[in-house]
């Protein structure tokens, strides 16, 4: 069967390298790869594969062949492992070997029509991306529980609590949990929906950190002092906290620990909710 | 920056670059470097970007939906915005 991919106009030639370097070597992707990567995979929320039943939107493609059958089973065995990194990896790792071959078996990839690996390219990457996020998301969680701080959070075993808004409310505050990648696909207006992101960055000394970015409003309720900073300086001034602007936006970042002890500091001398 | 573009290689080399994806993704987990972080944060902040929403019109009822990161929420024929606003969509014949 002869199928086509119809793909937005400012798709270009750049756009197919990129989505093919991504998945070679997206772990060593610099800045200026992220951002034309980043555009591409946006472009392809755009582009449909053509069958003789009809016009399929990649986002559908990917909704029915990967989110349904999936989603939901890793999201439990997250929940359910003892070790939720290695049980997420390994989890991640058996779908995503298999989604180059049931797209095939669909017959929305056959042989000899390279422009279809753009549906495999796509399919990966946010598989790639829901399977981490939830990885990250469910072991912030269960720390913030372990910790003792007081929070709501949305449902994570249903799609429909999945997808709500925000991730959980700390202080009458919203937030989300995001990987770093992640909040830059997502998060990157010129406005902040949520007052707060909890975010794991790589860092050269340690191989990763937590921070927390949040608008000042959060920061003023938890009591802590800042640092002015040009984003340039911003990982040399981290573990201390600092505010940067980004574009249009000003944030705080602080490290995780320690927003965690203002925050369980803050809810243990005060009635949550009533400063907001 | 980059190398071949995704429809010129052969099989072959497409079946490599997926074994490729399989083998970094175990070990890299979406993490960016601060700088990297911020830097393309920067970059993208003053771009428009158009948010997405599918309705497919070939199913019995009108399905809606929008791509894996979207800041939207669709439930039934109601989109949530991210402050929690809602735009209900009547489709008439």
């Amino acid at each position: 069967m002869v199928l086509r991919i119809m793909l937005p106009a400012e798709f270009q030639d750049v756009h197919r390298q990129a989505v093919l370097a991504w998945v070679r070597r997206g772990h060593e992707f610099n800045h200026e790869e992220w951002q034309v990567a980043i555009r591409a995979f946006d472009l392809l929320k755009e582009a449909s594969v053509v069958t003789r039943q009809g016009i399929l939107p990649f986002p559908v493609v990917y909704h029915r062949h990967i989110d349904e059958p999936y989603a939901d089973s890793f999201i439990q065995a997250l929940l359910d492992a003892p070790e939720i990194e290695s049980v997420g990896v390994q989890t991640w790792a058996e779908v995503a070997s298999k989604i180059f071959i049931e797209l095939r078996q669909a017959g929305l990839v056959p042989s000899h029509q390279p422009a279809t690996r753009l549906l495999v390219a796509y399919c990966l990457y946010w598989w790639y991306a829901f399977a981490h996020g939830y990885i990250f998301e469910v072991q912030v969680l269960r720390d913030l529980d372990q910790s003792g701080i007081q929070f709501t959070a949305h449902d994570l075993t249903s799609r429909q609590g999945r997808v709500s808004p925000w991730d959980l409310e700390v202080l009458g505050f919203r937030g989300d949990i995001k990987r770093s990648l992640f909040f830059l696909q997502t998060v990157r207006g010129q406005h902040l929906p949520h007052a707060f992101y909890i975010v794991r960055l790589a860092q050269k000394s340690r191989s990763r950190t937590l921070v927390v970015m949040m608008r000042q409003a959060m920061w003023d309720v938890i009591n802590g002092e800042t640092i002015l900073t040009a984003v340039s300086d911003l990982v040399n001034v981290l573990p201390d906290t600092a505010r940067v602007r980004v574009a249009d936006v000003e944030v705080v970042v602080a490290d995780y620990t320690l927003w965690k002890r203002l925050v369980l500091q803050h809810q243990s001398e005060h009635v949550e909710g009533t400063h907001v | 920056m980059f190398e071949e573009a995704i429809d010129t290689i052969s099989d072959r080399e497409w079946e490599e670059a997926i074994a490729a994806h399989l083998a970094w993704g175990e070990t890299w987990h979406g993490d960016l470097p601060a700088d990297v972080f911020f830097g393309v944060w920067a970059s993208l902040a003053g771009q428009a970007r158009p948010l997405v929403i599918t309705v497919q019109l070939d199913t019995p009822e009108p399905v809606v939906t929008v791509p894996p990161d979207s800041p939207l929420t669709v439930e039934d024929n109601r989109i949530v915005l991210d402050d929690g606003r809602e735009l209900v969509i009547q489709f008439a014949s």
